[in-house]
């Protein structure tokens, strides 16, 4: 049972990833067909990792209302939220849910006044924090914390009108920032990370990085 | 929740907000109750439940958040469904003439995919490992020679490419960067301080080197070139940061810095501007105050 | 007195920042937008390409609502500056999120263009495995998407019939909201299958995407509402982007004011403390 519980997946993880790195190299049709075809294999998979993601989800407002846990009233707007955009997608305008969405109709309604509407909004909440943080922790305390400070707000003057109306030379200040020294620092970054993701990938190949498994072995 | 008074307040006042001025507007005629202006009253309606957090945590924006991430989870998987399981999966399998050949290339990922949802199920979870371990193992080394290619060697070579078309500027940063780098390091051996590197000299320099490359238009490759090093330099020694070491590694620091400024200022732009999105909405489709 | 000022309760923060939002958009002052370089090369390379038979530009909408100001108003003009000039418009979808969002885009512009769908324009929706999807698109686009967002078939509709694979787009601009241009486009579509990639990404991805800037994976950039009230300007149809430059410029201010007073009081506090916490060792000493 250890063979089909924790060596095949290594193997197969293995001959995957050495499998598809080959395939990147080897200039033959019959390469990229298996490229194409592995490729698609593993979008499809990725589609019923959304099944498990809504699952986990309706699972654990399940637990929290079985449970009355503090705030369990919340959870039946969860399953309410759900339902009612389920129903409107399987009804799909009239169609049925073995077309392809039609135009229109319940889902389209909720998507546009219930989700846009509160994704939207729920970012937007963010501006109020940073705008408080500004005031309340931007210190230009060190040497560094100045730099940073002085940074910033070239950038923010210099990317709106405003800006070059104090300034005709703040918008190309800030793009300067933003050409030169920003980008030597965030291509360091980047190469430092790529690096990383390299040797990462690797440990995953040769089995070394396995917590992809999840726990017990 | 209700029993904090602050709560109950946001939940009345922004109720009491909503109610009042959906009330004006169905009165003075700008908004019908039709699908459409219904659809408008509960877009204001959330945006309000959710903006009242601002004041306090509060049972309005409780409910605006839980029924928000019902509606996107069965919006997701609605998706999921139409566009991958039913076009690429249900459709060739079960309403087409395919050929046996067709087919088998169809039901290999089904069954992984399958085998993929048994991770709901304890007993057989493990086989859930099987799916996971061609993703993974997939995702893994289509990853390696495209990050080799796509972002190492080609974000290498642009740094070290202008090497061969440099101006004065450029020759003037690099030997002041190696002469800075050589002071340091002799500084240090003789057991001296560390150049003012921690005070307020280092970055007056480095500003003013940056005022000059800028204004004359100078210098940006090896400004490029100096920035890179120092900054991985900062990261992959993790010997004490003294001397020739120190110097290099503040430097980094002080690119790193420059470039963190960078991405609060925009950080704070991206914000504000979707501040500005919902109060357009607010203020333009809901209570018809802007002119367009 | 500066202490209660630095200590002052966030709720007013929020006020001040929400009534100064407010005031700049009841009361508009115009500002001028001077569209930076890195936008021009966008709309350049679509202006380049008109005229060109059967020229087709690809926009993956690869972000959500959460950052709809900034970037739908720039999938709108550039949906619009194709359509203005006779260019073809495939849109797809990275991200789930979007894919409303672009069927807005497509339709209002397309009405207001007059273009008609599957011969000027279609839009294909979401598929999942972003990485893996660009790699069948770069092989073989018609299996990839056999079918578009509303299913009718990619290998019969006039305007994806000419298309075998990724290559085949004259151009493609993608709007991202999260890593899909670094994370999906850079690394796995511009060099393997040697595609001409713009991108428009909020303004919190942007300054991620100057290194690909200067290696010219990236060929240009609109960035946040800055850049879509930039597009906007070039393209000559104000939107909500231009519209939305001023409380921008008003909300920069008052961030900046704010962090003036909040660092000159800090300092003034600290001073101070200092000459309190010296004054205080003078007398412990006498």
């Amino acid at each position: 049972m250890i063979f089909f519980k924790r060596t095949l997946p290594l193997v197969i993880a293995f001959v995957m990833g050495i499998v598809a790195i080959s395939i990147y190299y080897i200039p033959h049709q019959a390469a990229v067909d298996l490229n194409d075809l592995l490729s698609k294999w593993d979008r499809i998979i990725a589609a019923f990792a959304a099944f498990l993601g809504v699952y986990s989800l309706l699972y654990l407002h399940a637990g929290r209302l079985k449970r009355r846990q503090a705030g369990w009233g919340y959870s039946v707007f969860v399953y309410l939220g759900f339902v009612v955009m389920l129903t409107a997608a399987i009804y799909n305008n009239g169609a049925g849910p073995l077309v392809a969405l039609r135009k229109g109709g319940a889902y389209d309604w909720l998507y546009t006044n219930v989700f846009v509407a509160a994704d939207a909004s729920m970012f937007a909440i963010l501006s109020f924090f940073i705008a408080s943080a500004a005031y309340r922790t931007f210190r230009a305390r060190t040497t560094e914390a100045t730099i940073l400070l002085v940074a910033a707000v070239i950038v923010m003057l210099g990317r709106v009108p405003i800006g070059a109306l104090l300034w005709e030379s703040m918008p190309e200040l800030q793009q300067w920032l933003m050409n030169v020294p920003n980008m030597a620092a965030k291509r360091g970054i980047l190469l430092g990370v790529y690096l990383g993701a390299v040797a990462t990938a690797l440990r995953i190949i040769f089995g070394i990085e396995r917590s992809y498994l999840g726990g017990d072995e | 929740m209700m029993h904090n008074p602050g709560s109950r307040t946001a939940t009345f006042v922004f109720a009491g907000i909503f109610l009042a001025l959906s009330i004006w507007q169905l009165a003075a005629g700008h908004i019908a109750l039709t699908v459409d202006g219904l659809g408008v009253l509960t877009g204001a309606g959330l945006t309000l439940a959710l903006f009242s957090f601002l004041y306090d945590d509060n049972p309005l924006f409780k409910i605006a958040e839980h029924l928000y991430v019902g509606v996107a989870a069965a919006y997701g998987l609605a998706l999921v469904w139409f566009q991958v399981i039913l076009a690429d999966l249900v459709n060739p399998i079960f309403f087409s003439t395919a050929t046996i050949r067709q087919l088998w290339v169809l039901i290999v990922p089904s069954v992984l995919g399958i085998l993929l949802i048994m991770r709901i199920v304890p007993k057989f979870s493990w086989l859930s490992r099987i799916s996971f371990s061609y993703v993974v193992g997939f995702g893994a080394g289509i990853s390696i020679p495209a990050y080799i290619a796509s972002q190492l060697l080609e974000q290498v070579h642009p740094t070290l490419a202008p090497a061969l078309g440099w101006d004065g500027g450029d020759k003037f940063i690099l030997i002041a960067a190696i002469v800075l780098i050589a002071v340091a390091y002799l500084v240090s051996r003789r057991g001296g301080g560390d150049l003012g590197m921690n005070s307020w000299f280092g970055p007056t320099l480095l500003s003013v080197v940056f005022l000059i490359c800028y204004f004359q238009g100078v210098g940006a490759a090896s400004l490029v070139l100096v920035g890179v090093a120092a900054v991985l330099f900062y990261f992959f020694f993790s010997v004490e940061h003294t001397g020739a070491v120190g110097a290099i590694s503040r430097v980094g620091i002080w690119f790193l810095m420059i470039a963190f400024g960078a991405s609060f200022g925009f950080t704070v732009m991206a914000r504000i501007s979707l501040l500005i999105g919902r109060m357009q909405f607010l203020l333009g489709d809901w209570l018809h105050l802007l002119k367009i | 007195m500066i202490q209660k000022l630095l200590n002052i309760d966030r709720r007013w923060v929020f006020l001040f920042i929400f009534v100064g939002v407010a005031a700049a958009m009841l009361f508009p002052l115009p500002l001028p937008i001077r569209p930076s370089s890195d936008v021009k090369n966008v709309y350049n390379t679509i202006e380049s390409i008109k005229g060109k038979p059967n020229a087709t530009v690809l926009l993956s909408f690869d972000y959500g609502p959460g950052s709809e100001p900034e970037l739908q108003p720039t999938a709108i003009s550039i949906i619009r500056q194709c359509f203005r000039n006779n260019i073809k418009v495939v849109g797809m979808a990275l991200w789930p999120d979007a894919v409303g969002l672009a069927q807005a885009a497509f339709d209002s512009v397309s009405r207001a263009e007059g273009k008609e769908y599957g011969k000027d324009w279609t839009f294909l929706g979401y598929k999942t495995g972003s990485v893996t999807l660009i790699l069948n698109m770069g092989e073989d686009f018609h299996g990839a998407f056999n079918v578009d967002y509303r299913g009718n078939k990619t290998s019969e509709m006039p305007v994806t019939q000419h298309i075998a694979k990724l290559g085949s787009f004259d151009y493609v601009v993608t709007l991202a909201a999260g890593k899909t241009i670094d994370g999906v486009w850079v690394t796995y579509a511009v060099d393997r299958y040697r595609i001409k990639l713009g991108g428009a990404t909020t303004a919190v991805t942007s300054p991620d995407m100057f290194p690909y800037l200067q290696s010219g994976q990236l060929n240009g950039l609109v960035s946040g509402l800055a850049g879509a009230a930039e597009y906007e300007t070039l393209v000559k149809t104000q939107g909500s982007a231009t519209r939305g430059m001023q409380p921008q410029s008003a909300a920069h201010l008052i961030i900046i004011i704010s962090i003036i007073i909040g660092n000159t009081m800090y300092f003034v506090q600290r001073r101070r403390d200092r000459r309190q916490s010296v004054s205080g060792n003078e007398e412990t000493r006498s």
